[in-house]
């Protein structure tokens, strides 16, 4: 395997590594977001009720 | 029943994509004049692809929005921006790294680059603004007509290859002018399935999001009310 080979496969391993650590960071970000909406949701929803009582 | 489609068309595409995977690693020739970059084509095009089209999602709930005035569609257009945005970045990461290896350079400031990083501006533009508006009727109308209007960047962003007075680096369309080999086919459109089945996934946990949000803000003003 020549060296401009090698340039090349450690290139297209960078592209394939960016394009997964984009999507895996996008879904990491999203499960974030839901755990901090639902946590509000429920602090919300109790608050409601014990005012309500 | 919501968490059930959105596992299964998680699993699906992953399942996909991983099976892709194979078949471009391992199983189709390598392209004789680029070498094994050329593989980045599999991502960078479908990635692309991906992103155009829940643009054009975004743009329906959009003008949905605009004529209803119904938060369902804002919804759905938020959901649809966030998740082509996301793809448009991976199209433009894995070209800047092709383009280094094939041209030299990282970027080059020539019609389809340009007008590609422009519309990924425009609607990361269109996600920084809607926070800064409090007033949910403004802030959807205000991201509507900027949905609309980033759109119409994307006919420049195809149109950029194709007219002949329009300087560009970009190789041109390879799929209506039979460039592209037809052993190549199956894992070029195989990945674009499994990057809309991915984005269907994303833009489903997205949209219960909105909900849940907009839930939130009521639950805020019956507290204030109380």
């Amino acid at each position: 395997m020549s060296a401009i080979d090698i340039t090349n496969l450690h290139f297209l391993f960078f592209g394939y590594s960016a394009a997964w650590l984009i999507m895996i960071g996008f879904v990491f970000l999203l499960v974030r977001r839901s755990r901090r909406i639902d946590r509000e949701l429920s602090r919300l929803k109790s608050l409601v009720e014990d005012k309500e009582k | 029943m919501r968490d059930k489609t959105v596992y299964t068309l998680g699993i699906l595409g992953t399942l996909l994509l991983l099976y892709n995977f194979f078949q471009i690693f391992l199983v189709i020739p390598i392209d004789a004049l680029q070498g094994n970059i050329f593989r980045i084509i599999f991502i960078h095009v479908p990635a692309a692809f991906t992103a155009f089209c829940f643009y054009g999602v975004a743009v329906v709930g959009s003008i949905a929005f605009l004529m209803t005035k119904n938060f369902k569609w804002d919804s759905m257009a938020v959901s649809a921006v966030e998740v082509g945005t996301m793809f448009t970045l991976v199209n433009l990461a894995t070209g800047s790294i092709w383009g280094r290896v094939e041209w030299g350079i990282w970027w080059a400031w020539d019609a389809r680059m340009t007008s590609q990083l422009m519309c990924f501006l425009l609607y990361l533009g269109y996600l920084i603004m809607r926070p800064a508006i409090a007033e949910p009727q403004q802030r959807g109308v205000m991201s509507a007509v900027l949905a609309i209007f980033a759109a119409a960047d994307i006919p420049i962003v195809f149109m950029a290859i194709r007219l002949h007075n329009v300087r560009t680096q970009h190789p041109g369309p390879v799929l209506e002018t039979g460039t592209l080999a037809p052993v190549y086919l199956p894992p070029f459109f195989g990945d674009w399935v499994a990057f809309m089945l991915l984005a269907s996934a994303m833009m489903l946990v997205r949209l219960h999001q909105e909900s849940s949000s907009r839930e939130i803000d009521s639950l805020r003003r019956e507290l204030h009310a109380i």
